[in-house]
């Protein structure tokens, strides 16, 4: 290995030399002003939504209302105190030995490329609101992972016996397990930094003499292309409003028919409520979706704001007919309904 | 002559008394052109929509409520009639408000009530929650 391999006459740095001498610790110091900052507007240990939407938390509809930079900025943003604390305290632990290996500037390449990636596939496969920088430590990870890898393999061909599987390997299989385990944490995005991660090393070791593999610009340049490539199209769906509408609405399609089965219907009808709101920001004339949330809203007893949601289907020859029918629905269920039967009458179908 | 002046007193007191106390009679009411210049999620569960007007003597006007339209949205011009309930040299905070809005289907009208809409005596349903912090953020 030639990256930069000086081990012995750079050992880690301490205090403030390691936050402002070195890239892991000045990231660790963004980290923290954009934490203080957040925590000085309110956002100590549960930000809302809308201070994580300023901050520059990834957004669905933000992105697909041309918002691009969510792809980056969530890197440096954390949702409440034990979010920030653990991120932190893994990049103050995995950050500096791959920054000495790998020297800063590719160091901050796998960084915050990783993190992109993380973002992009957490866009693609997660409609929720997220921040965070693990989608940029799991591409550290797969950093550490892939030259353990490669440095094993290496090591069987000339010597006949497989290393056991290293720090890292473990550490992604825990964090793996962990993520399947717990609920509320973007797997997309993990999976996506340890992609970005992997792949990101694997095209450096073709690119700067080393000793794991034979030097070829050529082949790091294909990849580089390639990547980009599949990159900019995810990005590209990812941020298209019909996407993230179908998206959105499939979500919403699933909470709905939870709480229509009945069980748990407070949290499935507030997930459901969510999901069209948030598709509403995006096609606010929507019929389908402002049915169903007017629906939701009689059903909780907000009969005046469902009926604002009822006025723009009523006009419509097959939704009054859906109207029709739910109020139908209602009063067997027993419930007034009769604002619902007046905004009928009034309403006369196209 | 004593009677005169304690009946005098009683009939003086209760007057100041009914003359002070809150009517929904004398509501205030406003309307006017205005555009929505900030909807902001104060807190998770409730909204603050901020109205600019388009006459100077005008006033500002808010609603707080736990319900936006999807249709409202900040830059939008649109008619407003609201029931004025706290006034301040600032703003006046509206109780209820009737937004006017261009829509596919014309000029559609939506009402909306103020969080504080309950503690006002307005006829309305009960405010329910329809916060969900599962659907509104995950953690990277």
């Amino acid at each position: 290995m030639e990256f930069e391999s000086h081990h012995s006459e750079s050992p880690q740095p301490t205090g403030l030399r390691y936050l402002f001498m070195t890239w892991t610790g000045r990231i660790i110091v963004i980290n923290t002003i954009v934490y203080l900052a957040m925590g000085f507007k309110g956002g100590w240990f549960t930000p809302d939504t809308e201070l994580l939407l300023r901050f520059g938390a990834k957004d669905s509809v933000s992105l697909a209302q041309g918002d691009y930079w969510r792809f980056f900025t969530p890197v440096f943003v954390h949702i409440g105190l034990l979010h920030y604390v653990v991120n932190n305290l893994g990049l103050y632990y995995i950050g500096f030995p791959l920054e000495r290996l790998l020297g800063w500037r590719w160091f901050l390449a796998v960084y915050l490329i990783a993190g992109v990636v993380g973002n992009v596939s957490s866009a693609l496969f997660n409609v929720s609101m997220s921040a965070g920088a693990s989608g940029a430590l799991f591409g550290l990870l797969g950093c550490g992972f892939y030259f353990e890898r490669v440095i094993g393999q290496r090591i069987a061909e000339s010597t006949g016996t497989k290393p056991r599987t290293g720090v890292y390997s473990s550490m992604v299989i825990v964090n793996i397990m962990f993520g399947i385990l717990v609920p509320g944490i973007d797997n997309a995005a993990h999976l996506g930094g340890l992609l970005g991660g992997i792949l990101t090393t694997y095209t450096m070791t073709f690119m700067r003499p080393n000793q794991l593999r034979e030097f070829n610009p050529v082949i790091a340049r294909r990849i580089m292309i390639v990547s980009a490539i599949v990159l900019a199209a995810a990005m590209g769906v990812a941020t298209s409003p019909r996407f993230v509408l179908y998206r959105l609405g499939s979500q919403a399609e699933k909470s709905l028919k939870a709480f229509d089965s009945g069980r748990n219907q407070q949290r499935y009808g507030s997930e459901a409520y969510s999901y069209f709101t948030e598709a509403l920001k995006i096609d606010p004339d929507n019929l389908e979706f402002l049915y169903q949330r007017g629906r939701l809203l009689f059903l909780s007893g907000k009969t005046n704001e469902a009926l604002n949601e009822f006025r723009l289907p009523a006009g419509n020859a097959e939704y009054h007919q859906k109207l029709i029918i739910l109020a139908q629905q209602l009063r067997d269920r027993g419930m007034v309904t009769w604002q619902l039967e007046r905004l009928l009458t009034h309403t006369q179908p196209e | 002559m004593k009677i005169f002046l304690v009946s005098f007193t009683l009939l003086l007191t209760s007057s100041v008394l009914i003359a002070s106390s809150p009517s929904n009679d004398k509501k205030e009411k406003v309307e006017g052109i205005y555009t929505i210049s900030a909807i902001s999620g104060k807190a998770s569960d409730f909204y603050a929509i901020q109205m600019h007007p388009e006459k100077k003597d005008q006033p500002h006007l808010l609603l707080e409520t736990h319900y936006v339209h999807p249709r409202l949205v900040v830059g939008l011009k649109l008619r407003v009639i609201g029931t004025v309930f706290k006034k301040s040299p600032k703003q006046s905070e509206l109780a209820q408000a009737l937004f006017f809005v261009n829509t596919p289907s014309g000029m559609t009208p939506f009402w909306q009530l103020s969080r504080h809409a309950s503690a006002l005596d307005l006829s309305t349903t009960p405010l329910m929650k329809l916060h969900a912090p599962s659907s509104d953020f995950s953690v990277l």
